[in-house]
């Protein structure tokens, strides 16, 4: 039976761009890493610096190991429909793969959708923004793992995210998650709003 | 409350001194006249303002509609709400939020709002609309209907902020219709009226929070129809967004949740939890084959 495909999709959102990720999931030796773990294919969507990204990739289109591929790309319309789907597992084809992010949730949002591991490198560059607060939310939740951009971090993280995902399945079956974890969380058409005269029955009652 | 009611008089001034200066020359009687409806309107206006921010709750909770023998929800038998969709994070969210496996939509009615030019908003609706078709079909339910209203984009996303009042004015304008034209379905036909406006952060949802409540302020609409729902995105984590502290500080939502507990304890409201995580997954609607 052929090996089974594996697809790593890095993504730094449409606008800004994040080249010290992108800079090093390019390195031979995140390469090398990836094919140790099973990795077939790595698909960086890289923004605006799409050019200067594929510039570099071509320089080292000699270094990528046998049984890997890499393709950079700026956007896709639909990131959730072209590009993470693939990173689903499908029997006989293959096995689940992963989701290197920025912290955008979006992104977010869309892979917890698909149902797919995550690794949220929040971009410490962008000032004023929330990225941070929503890597480290995630984290502790346990929706996602955490990392910077470093390569030798994301090793560490891939290895985490695996160990995560695989206790998420044990622990959470796919159907009970939903009412485990948000028993506590309202329901959007149930929500309408209070009535002064009921509330202050209430009251009334209370006292 | 004191600084919306403050906003009015000042606004109110403003408007009576610009009317001094283009009606002087009409002569002391008629200048008279315009001083006092001016002075009327907005004592009537103060009032009526203060009138409805009363009659709300004081802190903006959400009731739940849930029988309590059965759990199960109890509807309206007719339902017109509408959706102010944002950028695409917000419309995400929004769309997420309602797919929650919800499948009882007969005599149901949604409008979403749409800004102008937001193509990919209207994409994501067009895919939740179909998936809610295919969910009810599967349970011999009916999905309701729908339609979509664009309106101008209140704020583009870095807009200078002094420019915001002039394209605010126009998408305000398309707002009022949006509210008032009922649908043509036989629930807006009934209806007229929305009977709840749902918004989760976009500056839309202000202005369409502010287009009611003049509405209702002027008699034009009825005060039971209209409640808007506020529900501040799910990325706010510690600090609400600008929508949010607009809506809390005027106090025109008539419900304000949030859906993380550290923003909720930063400015007291209500911590709904993380609603956008009820929404169904891809293998509860297309269940993968075994995984590996």
């Amino acid at each position: 039976m052929a090996t089974l495909q594996r697809y790593c999709l890095v993504t730094v959102g449409a606008t800004v761009g994040f080249k010290q990720l992108t800079e090093q999931v390019l390195l031979p030796a995140f390469w090398q890493f990836l094919t140790s773990e099973g990795f077939t294919s790595l698909r960086i969507q890289c923004g605006p610096d799409i050019s200067w990204a594929t510039a570099l990739l071509d320089n080292r289109n000699a270094d990528i190991p046998e049984g890997l591929t890499v393709n950079v790309f700026e956007a896709t319309k639909n990131l959730m429909k072209d590009e993470m789907l693939l990173c689903r597992a499908e029997s006989g084809v293959r096995s689940t793969g992963l989701v290197i992010s920025h912290a955008g949730t979006g992104t977010i949002l869309d892979a917890w959708k698909v149902g797919l591991p995550v690794i949220v490198v929040p971009n410490e560059e962008l000032l004023d923004n929330h990225q941070a607060e929503m890597a480290t939310h995630l984290a502790s939740e346990g929706y996602a793992t955490m990392s910077t951009a470093r390569y030798t971090d994301l090793q560490g993280a891939i290895h985490k995210a695996d160990l995560l995902w695989e206790e998420n399945q044990s622990r959470l079956p796919p159907h009970s998650v939903k009412s485990q974890k948000n028993a506590s969380s309202l329901r959007l058409w149930e929500i309408h709003p209070q009535e002064v005269d009921k509330e202050e029955d209430a009251r009334m009652v209370n006292d | 409350m004191a600084r919306s009611t403050t906003l009015f008089g000042i606004a109110g001034a403003v408007a009576i001194g610009s009317a001094f200066t283009i009606l002087s020359s009409l002569g002391k009687r008629s200048l008279l006249t315009v001083v006092a409806s001016g002075i009327a309107l907005l004592v009537f206006a103060s009032t009526r303002h203060i009138q409805l921010l009363s009659r709300r709750s004081p802190k903006r909770n959400a009731r739940l509609q849930v029988n309590a023998s059965s759990q199960a929800v109890r509807r309206p038998p007719m339902d017109y709400n509408l959706f102010v969709l944002g950028s695409g994070g917000h419309t995400k969210e929004m769309l997420m939020m309602m797919d929650d496996g919800s499948h009882d939509f007969t005599n149901f009615h949604r409008r979403y709002l749409i800004s102008s030019g937001d193509a990919m908003s209207e994409n994501h609706l067009e895919e939740y609309e179909d998936g809610l078709k295919t969910l009810c079909k599967s349970h011999k339910s009916s999905p309701g209907t729908y339609d979509k209203r664009i309106v101008t984009r209140a704020r583009k996303v870095h807009q200078p902020l002094w420019s915001t009042p002039l394209t605010a004015l126009l998408s305000i304008l398309d707002i009022f219709p949006a509210l008032l034209v009922p649908p043509d379905s036989e629930a807006g036909k009934k209806l007229r009226y929305p009977s709840r406006v749902f918004s989760n952060g976009p500056a839309t949802g202000f202005f369409v929070a502010l287009a009611i409540h003049l509405l209702k302020m002027f008699y034009l609409a009825p005060e039971s129809s209209m409640k808007v729902v506020y529900i501040e995105s799910w990325a706010r984590i510690s600090t609400l967004s600008l929508t949010g502290k607009l809506l809390l500080h005027t106090g025109i939502a008539d419900v304000f949740v949030v859906q993380h507990e550290e923003v909720a304890l930063r400015y007291g409201v209500q911590n709904a939890g993380e609603i956008v995580f009820n929404s169904r997954r891809l293998d509860d609607i297309e269940p993968s084959p075994v995984k590996c």
